[in-house]
């Protein structure tokens, strides 16, 4: 349908034909259109409007669908962790107990830890035991073991004492460590030969770590007296 | 398909048809006269709506061969002008048709220029559509139409006459393939079919004279002439019409070429005037007679059309789309739903779970990590009675071994036992403030048993300047306490050093000389 490129109508004759009446001709050819032109708009626009706002609308669906997947899986893992939880505390709870009431967890009891030297002393028909009870200090704890809101508390003893035999200070650490619920750690030990002239034939010095747990917190500064 | 109107111009008056649904229908005949054109001016307006193709089938219809200089883009629509004007001054309706390229020289462009000459005729029918803004989609003839004719018909030869019998004369088109090079209208005195076949005979003969003189056609090549007219009148032109050494004629019932055509609805009628407009229904010339300004109504109506196709389309696709997000933001809320029920379901759990907790002193964390803590403790802690137990009971074995010192240490390098050759490791690291050193888990068994360590200093008696079972002695000695395999024991100082590169004082008399050493043993716990 397309006309012959020959045929295409005359530029020069139109401009010296009066320009203005073509261009009145032109814009009221135009207004066959009109009406389709206004339509197209009309569709464009109104196809666009329900577009943007229903895709809008669902993208806040989409939204909101998001956010209440999140909070169930919060909940599911919620849930997931009470369980956890119970079963740890089914598990951990009497041990816990049973540290407290040991003393193994909560405030160091020197006191007991002075008799129970005094019992292995009578017990053992030990000589005389020198000691040395260092203030208590927080243990720095291995990245392997997650700490969560525990520590561990080490206070350094020194013993020296005269032993008849070996078997005395292997005795005395036996007798210790039962008292401490073998919550007790050795650092150092030194034996030595005494001369043959005196009774005791060794002489010794030990360096133990007196252990206990506890929640975290400020430790008490040096010589202040612990709440009883 | 839209609806058409199909005009039909003979030289004396004007047919028009509709095409609907693959069909023609006649609809009116307009007279050349007023009232023809006045009634011509009412159809014209009542077609506002509908596109218009007319088929002018006139006698005044002239074709001029001639190349060109190849060109292009304005330079050639320029240089077409200019021969147009030069061959078809007076006429509006004209066309330049290209028909392929010289072979050899400049390659020039062949062209056939054609017009309706007497354009004063076909442009009074024009005029009252273009007042009347009907859109008319283009003016067209049948020596335009036949090549569209033959290629859908399959009819092809190299040198070919088609002669189709209208209504207003014989249409005589020579085409070379599928181009058109000359065409001319006869009319005829009769339209019995006698006179009809008796005219085709001599207008073949007088049009191979004149295409031979014209040097269209080779002289002694054979000529096909095809001949469509209607069934009923091939017989008597098949007796008409003899083949001759250069013609070789052809009969065609018009019913069987729309067929080939693909006109399908076709309805025989007595001349072609129906096939030719029925093929240009189908499918118009790419390029036809008519001016771009004479077709401008045409252009509107295909642009409305297509805006309000468009107007449709998006309309549809919007819907569409929307629905689609509709669909979505339903399906969404269907899920949320869903998973709100879930998150309230988990939650009554959660509380019931946590409901049934028993009262504990502290977080489960904590309890957890006391446990394993002591655990840690208990499993691994170092403590001397083990290794001292082994050094007893190798004493046991090796009695002239006396120890007169024993150092115990867990998890640290011997202070001063650097008599082995190896770097002493540091001491525990002092704060430069003085302060006490921290203490660090693993030397109290977390996370794995820390080694031990022990210095013997000790004295084999008798001695008796016997350095050779003294050696001896020392040696069952290391060898007793080596047993466990996880021990291993580093002779530090021994009694008398005989290595060459050291020196060796002494005296053969049994003066209060000892045989004193050193050894260190290191053990590594399994885990």
């Amino acid at each position: 349908m397309a006309q012959s490129p020959a045929n295409k109508p005359d530029k020069k004759s139109a401009k010296k034909g009066g320009g203005g009446v073509a261009a009145r001709k032109g814009t009221s050819d135009l207004k066959l259109i009109r009406l389709a032109s206004i339509v197209f708009s009309v569709s464009l626009l109104l196809s666009v409007g329900l577009v943007y706002l229903s895709n809008d609308h669902m993208e806040k669906r989409r939204g909101e669908l998001g956010l209440a997947n999140q909070q169930r899986d919060e909940s599911r893992q919620k849930l997931e962790r009470a369980h956890t939880e119970e079963r740890e505390i089914r598990e951990y709870l009497a041990l816990y107990e049973r540290f407290m009431k040991q003393g193994i967890i909560g405030e160091e009891q020197r006191l007991n830890w002075i008799e129970a030297l005094q019992a292995a002393y009578k017990v053992y028909k030990l000589y005389p035991v020198d000691y040395v009870i260092s203030p208590q200090q927080t243990v720095q704890l291995d990245p392997s073991i997650n700490a969560s809101g525990m520590e561990l508390h080490a206070s350094q003893i020194v013993l020296k004492s005269d032993l008849l035999h070996e078997g005395d200070l292997i005795n005395l650490l036996s007798s210790l460590r039962k008292s401490a619920h073998n919550f007790l750690a050795a650092k150092e030990c030194v034996l030595e030969r005494q001369k043959a002239t005196v009774q005791a034939q060794l002489t010794s010095e030990c360096t133990l770590y007196w252990l206990t747990m506890g929640e975290h917190k400020e430790l008490l500064p040096e010589g202040a007296i612990p709440p009883r | 398909m839209f609806r058409k109107h199909l005009l039909y111009l003979s030289n004396d008056h004007l047919t028009a048809y509709r095409w609907d649904k693959g069909r023609l229908f006649l609809v009116t005949r307009f007279e050349n006269s007023d009232d023809g054109r006045e009634s011509f001016s009412r159809f014209a307006a009542a077609s506002a709506s509908t596109p218009i193709y007319l088929l002018a089938d006139l006698i005044e219809e002239d074709f001029v061969r001639e190349t060109v200089p190849h060109a292009l883009g304005k330079t050639r629509r320029g240089l077409l002008e200019r021969k147009l004007n030069q061959h078809y001054r007076e006429s509006a309706f004209r066309l330049a048709t290209f028909q392929g390229r010289d072979k050899e020289g400049r390659r020039d462009d062949q062209m056939l220029f054609s017009a309706l000459t007497n354009g004063e005729w076909v442009g009074s029918w024009v005029d009252l559509l273009t007042k009347a803004k009907a859109p008319l989609a283009g003016v067209y003839s049948p020596a335009l139409l036949s090549a569209n004719l033959l290629k859908k018909s399959a009819i092809a030869a190299d040198h070919l006459l088609l002669i189709s019998v209208h209504s207003c004369g014989l249409r005589q088109s020579y085409l070379q393939g599928a181009q058109v090079k000359f065409s001319r209208l006869t009319t005829l005195a009769s339209q019995n079919p006698q006179d009809i076949a008796t005219a085709v005979a001599e207008e073949s003969k007088k049009i191979e004279q004149f295409l031979a003189t014209s040097r269209l056609l080779p002289r002694g090549r054979t000529m096909s002439v095809v001949v469509l007219d209607h069934d009923d009148n091939l017989p008597s032109l098949a007796r008409a019409c003899s083949d001759t050494a250069t013609l070789a004629f052809r009969f065609i019932d018009t019913k069987m070429v729309a067929q080939a055509a693909g006109l399908k609805a076709f309805s025989a009628e007595p001349f072609c005037d129906t096939l030719f407009l029925s093929l240009l229904a189908q499918g118009a010339p790419a390029a036809g007679y008519a001016k771009s300004e004479q077709i401008k109504f045409y252009r509107l109506w295909a642009a409305r059309l297509g805006l309000y196709g468009a107007s449709g389309a998006v309309l549809v696709a919007g819907l569409l789309w929307t629905a689609s997000n509709v669909h979505d933001s339903l399906e969404f809320d269907d899920q949320k739903v869903r998973a709100d029920l879930d998150r309230q379901r988990l939650d009554r759990q959660y509380e019931t779970v946590t409901g049934q907790f028993p009262k504990t002193p502290t977080t489960p964390d904590n309890m957890k990590t006391a446990v394993k803590i002591y655990e840690a403790i208990t499993q691994n802690t170092p403590m001397p009675d083990a290794l001292l137990v082994r050094i007893s009971r190798a004493l046991q074995t090796v009695p002239r071994v006396q120890i007169t010192k024993l150092k115990w240490v867990a998890d640290a390098p011997m202070a001063g036992a650097a008599g082995d050759g190896t770097a002493p490791a540091p001491a525990a690291e002092v704060p430069p403030d003085g302060t006490t050193p921290p203490i660090t888990s693993v030397v109290l068994g977390i996370p794995g048993k820390p080694e031990q360590q022990v210095q013997i200093d000790g004295e084999i008696s008798p001695f008796m300047l016997d350095y050779r079972s003294v050696l001896d002695t020392l040696e069952q000695f290391k060898t007793e306490l080596e047993k466990d395999k996880t021990v291993t024991v580093t002779l530090v100082t021994p009694p008398v050093d005989i290595r060459s590169v050291r020196k060796i004082t002494g005296n053969t008399a049994p003066l209060g000389e000892k045989a004193l050493f050193t050894l260190k043993l290191k053990w590594k716990p399994i885990p």
